[in-house]
Formats: C-alpha cells, structure tokens, sequence
C-alpha cells in the first residue's frame, strides 16, 4: 500500500531536516522519492511532528531472565492489565511486562525497533522465541561474550584471530548482532564468589584482566567489522566511586578507534557514574564523564535513567545484583549460566526522598545535558532496571523542560537537591535533539542503515506526534511533550499503520536482525576442522548440552533479516 | 473485588462476599453480613471491614510475591479465619473473633493480630515486629520465638484483654523483635517454658 504523509513538521537528524514542513511517500514498505498522490492512502499530519520510528539501544524485553523477572514478580502484574481486543493479545506487566505487552506499549509510543542488550548464549533459543512473540517492532539481540569461556582463555593466549572466529560463530550460531560484555572478568570471578575490583584485577583460574577482555573484543569487534561497537555494562557498575573505573575503561580503548568512529559504547552509564567513597557520600560522576566524552569522539553512551517507581532490576552482573538484594533486603534471584555469564534479579524501589535514588536521578539527566553532541548519548532507562520503557516521555520532557526537572528537583532529597548539579544547567534539549537521543543517534550507533531517518529507500518506519512546534514553548507546557510522546498519533511499520492515537489497530510480527558474519575465510582455513574439533570436545566436556543443540537456525526465527558483514581478515 | 481502594462511604453486603473484598481501601466501612472469601482486606491502608460470619486466608495480607500488606484500619472478623491472616502486616488490627488457621502473622513487620479462639500454630513466624494475641488454644510456640515474661493482660488500642499470657519474643530467625501473647489458661502444655524465666 502507498502512504502519503502531508505537511507535517518533519524532523530527520541523519538527513539533516529539523521541522520543515514536508510531505512523506511511502511505497512498499520503503520510504520513495515520490508517489501517485491519487493512489495512495493520505495521512494529514498538519501541525503535527513527524520522525523515524522510535529505536531503543538497551531495553531488556526478552530471554531467561526476563522470564525469571515475570516469574519472581507476580505482584507486578496485578495492577496492569492489558485486555485482549479483537486484534491484540491480553497481557499483564508494569515493569517486566509480558511479550505481547511489550510489543504494543512501544508501538504506541511511537517506537518500531528495539534491542534486547542481555543474551546468554545458552538462551539464545529461548530468546528469540520470545523475541519471535514480541510484535510491532523489530529486534536485534546480543549475546554476552565477555565472559565467555573460549573469549577469556583465547585472549589470555593472545589468539586474537582465533578469538575472532569463534566469536564469529557465535553470533551466527545465536543470531546475535553486536557483542555485549558485561561486568568483564567480574561475572567469571562471581562463580567463585569473588568481583574484579579494577581493570587490572585478574579473573580466577584464567589470569586475564578485564582490560585485555574489553581490548581484545574491541579489536575482535574491528576484525568481524560489525556494525555495532562493544556494548559495555562496566565494572564495578552501581558501586560509589565507580565514574574513575568508567573513565578508565573508555581511556583503555582510546588507541583502537578508527577513522574517528566510536569504538566503545557504554551503556546505561547512569548506573557508572557515581563519586564517593560510600552510600553517604554519594555523588555525581557525571561531570568528569561528560568531559571526557566531549572530548573524545570514540565513545557512546545511553543514559539508564532513574525514574521514581517501583521496578525490577535484571542483568547479568551477578555480583552486582547481590549487593543490591544485600541492600534492599528484598528476595532475588540468582543464576550461573554455566560457563558463559550470570545473572541477577532484585525487586526495586526508587524513592525521591533517597539521597541515592535522588542522587541517581540527577546523575542521567546531567550526563544527557552536558554532553555537548546529542550522538553520544542516547535515551533509555535499561529498561526495567531505572524504570520501565514507558517512562520514557517523562524523560523527554525533563529533558525539554527546565521547568519540568525543577519541579522534580523540590520533590526529592534535599541532600540530594544540593548536590545535583541540575539547578545549574539551563540546556533545554529540542525536538531535533530529542528525535538524535531517541532514533537518529542509535541507529547510527547500531549502524542500522535503514532504521532512524526518512530518507530514500529507508524502511518506512514512522512516529507522528500531536505536537506543533510552532505555537507550543515545550519549556513551559512539558506536560504537552509528556502527553504527546506517551501516544502516537500514528505510528507506521514498514509502510503500514499500525497504531492509532495509542491504539493498535494491525498487529506485525517485526523482523529479527541479526549480522550474518561472512565466515568462508575462516572455514576454508586449514585450522577450522581443527577449532570445530575443539569446540564439540569442548562441549562435550563442560556444557549441559551438545554443539549442535546450541546453534540456532535461520529457520528457527518467525522473521529473519540477515545482515551481510565482510570481516576485514 | 468489592470496595476496591475505596476512600469513603459505607457498603452493605446482604450475605455472601468474594475474594479480595475492600483491597487496597482507604477509609470508609465494609460490613459483610454472611461469609467472605480471601484476601479481604488485602494491602488496605485504612478505614474497616467487619464480618459477621467467617473469612478465607490471607486477611489483610498482601498480594502473592508482594511485601506489602496492610498497612492502617480494622478487620473484624466474627467467625474464624483462615491461614496466613495479615501476611506481610505493616499496620492496623485484625480481630478475629473465633478460630484462626496456620500461619497467622506469618513475615508481619507491624500491627495487632487478635485471636480470641483457637489457632492452628505457627504463629508469628518470621515476624519482625508487631503484636499477635492468641487467647485460645496454641498447639506449640515456634522453636525460634523466646519467652520473655508472663502478663496479666495485654492492652489493644484503648481495650484491655485480661490475661495471664505467656509473652514470647520473635522471629529469631529475622532478628525480630515481635511480640506473641498467649492465654496460660488455655495452654497448659506449655508450662514447661516457665522454667527459663
């Protein structure tokens, strides 16, 4: 079906458009030059914004621990009910909503593509069977590597191509897409109850250190040329005085960005931006990390920020997750992926009235507001883990809106308020910036070519927000921008509507993208029979289940979108 | 779901209620002149409920994997109760007028539990604070409370119930500092735990 959407305000930061009033064509699927205007269906988008549909960098969505989270959680579920429609599928969840749920929530926020950061690649199957029961937005998962037995030991040995070809297999043997490393060397150590206190803090029985983890896979990342750079969830994550680690682990790969492109992304860096010695004299990191990032070109950040409700936190930084369930007192949950990571899952309460809580709340909106270039950092909450992904307006419009984190700022701690550095900042973000933090920038980032801009032959993924830049001061009426961005007035996947001022009205399947590493240089090697001898061994030895249970057929995604990738070697 | 997070008013039941009648309420008044089901009373923070007949389990509790159950108001329940009564109780009273099951108190960090019959045991466990009066027949105290003392009555709200009680103090197992009264009269049984005082 052909689309025309007219007169809307268009923002499209990768094609350099901020608000101009332009008409959209939309043929097959794709974003065109032009259209029959007499054939195609038109969606008047008078006084209204238009921008690439939503992309979310880090939402965990999917997988064993989601699962878990669902599980350990049903007074989450109590409260939010979505009701099954004619269409749609009933579901439940606040924080760790069911797949369905999860679908539909973004879609009607406007968002059609998300990625779920956190895959051990033991539950690749069941991640993307859920991922495959996520509709309305496509996918992309990444398997956690930096823990990964044959990763540690490869790198400890200095076998950096051998480390490329296994890691190769991986990804296609889990149709994965970007490498994530999460508390390195730290999640091996938690097997034996112990934490990497530094970069250079080796791991238990394998002698590596986390900074050879995240430089190896660095270069690894380089070799395979995948699109996305490491996706980093950094030591000592949630510990104060943690932001000199953070910074040392974006200085450690300094030397291995190429042509100026970012070769490190830290995610969620919220969470690793904290100064002090302790809970008491907590605060912010966030200056010093700002500086550096604006300094430097080689690195990316999300934001992973707090809002005040009650969430879940999940991820695969065990350690971390038993300081928190110390902390909290509340139950949790605790799991060794055999030997590939970990993962942890606490019930959690951010309270304004917290010096931390309110002390971490202040940290991602200073760290969003001083980074001078919107392309480094990126809007997420690390869903659930700051709060759920339907905060997200409210972000926005703290972001937009001086006035909006002023009114914020009187609610919390008032320890807290006088040592946030937001009374200081006047930086009030625009709508072009917004439409940078919350798709242009991630696409770039995840080197998605056709997602995050209206340009020819992109997919035609759409938001259309009830929003006139014209006659509203998004400063003053934030409550506007909060309302808009928690419904689209329409939003368009693939050339299709299909949600309608927060209704779904045609369910999608949304496609799995995964990076399809072209390998033949690696099989036809003399030494591959050898490696394919050496992981069944290896398989048979230490795993729970056979190498060839573990892959992951093309066959077994309900929609699959191969990305091609030549490596360098 | 009858009264659901109410805040003022009154609701008359003529005979039966279901599951999870004035959850969540607030302020105003439930009387249930029949039988009720369970979780009446779940997470209410104030306001009171009153039963002429019998209740289901988990009264005034909180909802299944939640730590937060009531947390103000008055249950009154005139006939027996079931198991796990004020599971998670922050606050607030429940008096039960008759027979209550296992449990009763069960993970309580506050407030007053009234039986004024028989229980079924294990009251009070994992408490952490809070008062739980037993007036009938306790069949063992859990290995993990302490005797601390014997009272001549124990003082509810403004009321006065005239004792001699067995005073125990628990959970251990929480480092709980709960109190749990139960009648001497009615549990000879457990005399032997006058020798520690």
């Amino acid at each position: 079906m052909a689309l025309l959407v007219k007169n809307g305000y268009v923002y499209d930061p990768l094609n350099n458009v901020k608000g101009e009033i332009m008409d959209i064509c939309i043929e097959n699927g794709k974003i065109v030059e032009k259209i029959d205007e007499k054939k195609a269906h038109i969606i008047d988008a008078s006084n209204m914004v238009v921008m690439p549909g939503g992309i979310d960098i880090h939402t965990h969505i999917a997988g064993s621990e989601v699962n878990a989270g669902r599980l350990l959680r049903p007074e989450d579920h109590y409260d939010d009910v979505e009701t099954k429609t004619a269409i749609t599928r009933s579901g439940v969840g606040h924080s760790v909503p069911s797949t369905f749920t999860t679908g539909y929530r973004y879609s009607r926020m406007g968002y059609t593509t998300i990625c779920n950061p956190s895959m051990p690649p033991l539950e690749a199957r069941h991640t993307h069977e859920e991922l495959d029961d996520t509709p309305m937005v496509d996918k992309a998962t990444f398997p956690l590597l930096g823990d990964w037995w044959f990763v540690l030991e490869l790198l400890q040995k200095s076998l950096l191509r051998e480390c490329a070809i296994h890691v190769a297999w991986l990804i296609s043997a889990t149709k994965g897409y970007a490498i994530k490393l999460v508390n390195p060397g730290g999640v091996e150590s938690w097997g034996f109850g112990m934490n990497v206190k530094n970069l250079d803090d080796p791991v238990p029985n394998f002698g590596i250190t986390p900074r050879e983890i995240i430089r190896g896979l660095c270069k690894v990342n380089h070799v395979l040329n995948l699109p996305h750079t490491i996706h980093v969830h950094t030591n000592q994550l949630g510990k104060p005085g943690n932001y000199l680690i953070t910074l040392e682990t974006m200085k450690c790969v300094e030397d291995l960005a190429f042509e100026k492109k970012p070769s490190i992304h830290i995610t969620h860096c919220q969470f690793s931006s904290f100064k002090g010695d302790d809970w008491g004299s907590i605060k912010s990191g966030a200056e010093e990390i700002a500086k550096y990032v604006n300094g430097h070109s080689h690195v990316t950040i999300d934001m992973g920020q707090v809002v005040f409700t009650e969430t879940t936190t999940m991820t695969a930084d065990g350690p971390w997750q038993y300081t928190l369930h110390e902390l909290s007192g509340n139950k949790w949950v605790n799991h060794d992926v055999e030997t590939e990571t970990a993962a942890g899952i606490v019930p959690f309460t951010y309270k304004r009235k917290s010096l931390v809580y309110a002390t971490m709340w202040s940290i991602g909106l200073e760290l969003a507001l001083l980074i001078k270039d919107p392309w480094k950092v990126y809007l997420t909450t690390d869903h659930p883990n700051a709060a759920p992904f339907t905060t997200y307006p409210k972000i926005i419009s703290w972001l937009m809106s001086k006035k909006a984190r002023g009114v914020m700022l009187n609610k919390i701690n008032k320890k807290a308020k006088k040592r946030s550095l937001l009374p200081s900042i006047d930086r009030e973000y625009d709508l072009f910036e917004i439409a940078i933090i919350t798709r242009a920038g991630q696409a770039k980032a995840l080197g998605m070519k056709n997602k995050g801009h209206l340009g020819h032959n992109a997919d035609a993924d759409i938001a259309i927000y009830d929003l006139n830049p014209k006659n509203t001061d998004f400063s003053k009426d934030y409550r506007i921008v909060r309302r808009a961005f928690e419904k689209s007035v329409f939003t368009i996947k693939d050339g299709e509507i299909v949600a309608k001022n927060g209704t779904i009205i045609k369910p999608v399947v949304g496609r799995t993208m995964w990076t399809d590493i072209e390998t033949t240089s690696f099989t036809m090697a003399s030494s591959y029979s050898e490696t394919l001898k050496d992981l069944k061994k290896r398989f048979r030895d230490y795993w729970t289940i056979e190498l060839d249970n573990y892959f992951v057929p093309e066959k077994y995604l309900k929609s699959s979108e191969p990305m091609p990738i030549k490596p360098e070697v | 779901m009858i009264g659901y997070k109410m805040t003022q008013g009154t609701i008359i039941i003529e005979g039966n209620a279901g599951m999870r009648l004035g959850e969540g309420m607030k302020g105003g008044k439930i009387l249930v002149k029949g039988n009720v089901d369970s979780w009446v009373g779940c997470m209410m923070k104030g306001g009171k409920i009153e039963v002429t007949g019998s209740a289901g389990s988990y009264v005034g509790s909180s909802h299944r994997g939640s730590t937060e159950g009531m947390k103000g108001g008055e249950i009154l329940i005139h006939g027996n109760a079931g198991n796990e009564i004020g599971c998670h109780m922050k606050d607030g009273l429940i008096r039960v007028d008759c027979c209550a099951g296992f449990f009763p108190g069960i993970h309580m960090r506050n407030g007053t539990i009234v039986i004024l019959g028989d229980c079924l045991g294990r009251a009070g466990a994992e408490m952490v604070d809070g008062k739980i009066i037993v007036c009938g027949y306790l069949p063992s105290v859990l290995p993990t409370f302490t005797i601390d003392s014997i009272r001549n009555d124990v003082k509810v709200n403004e009321e006065r119930i005239a004792g001699p009680f067995y005073r125990f103090t628990g959970d251990m197992v929480e480092e709980g500092k709960g109190k749990l009264f139960v009648a001497r009269n009615k549990n000879p049984h457990l005399a032997s735990y006058e020798k520690y005082l």
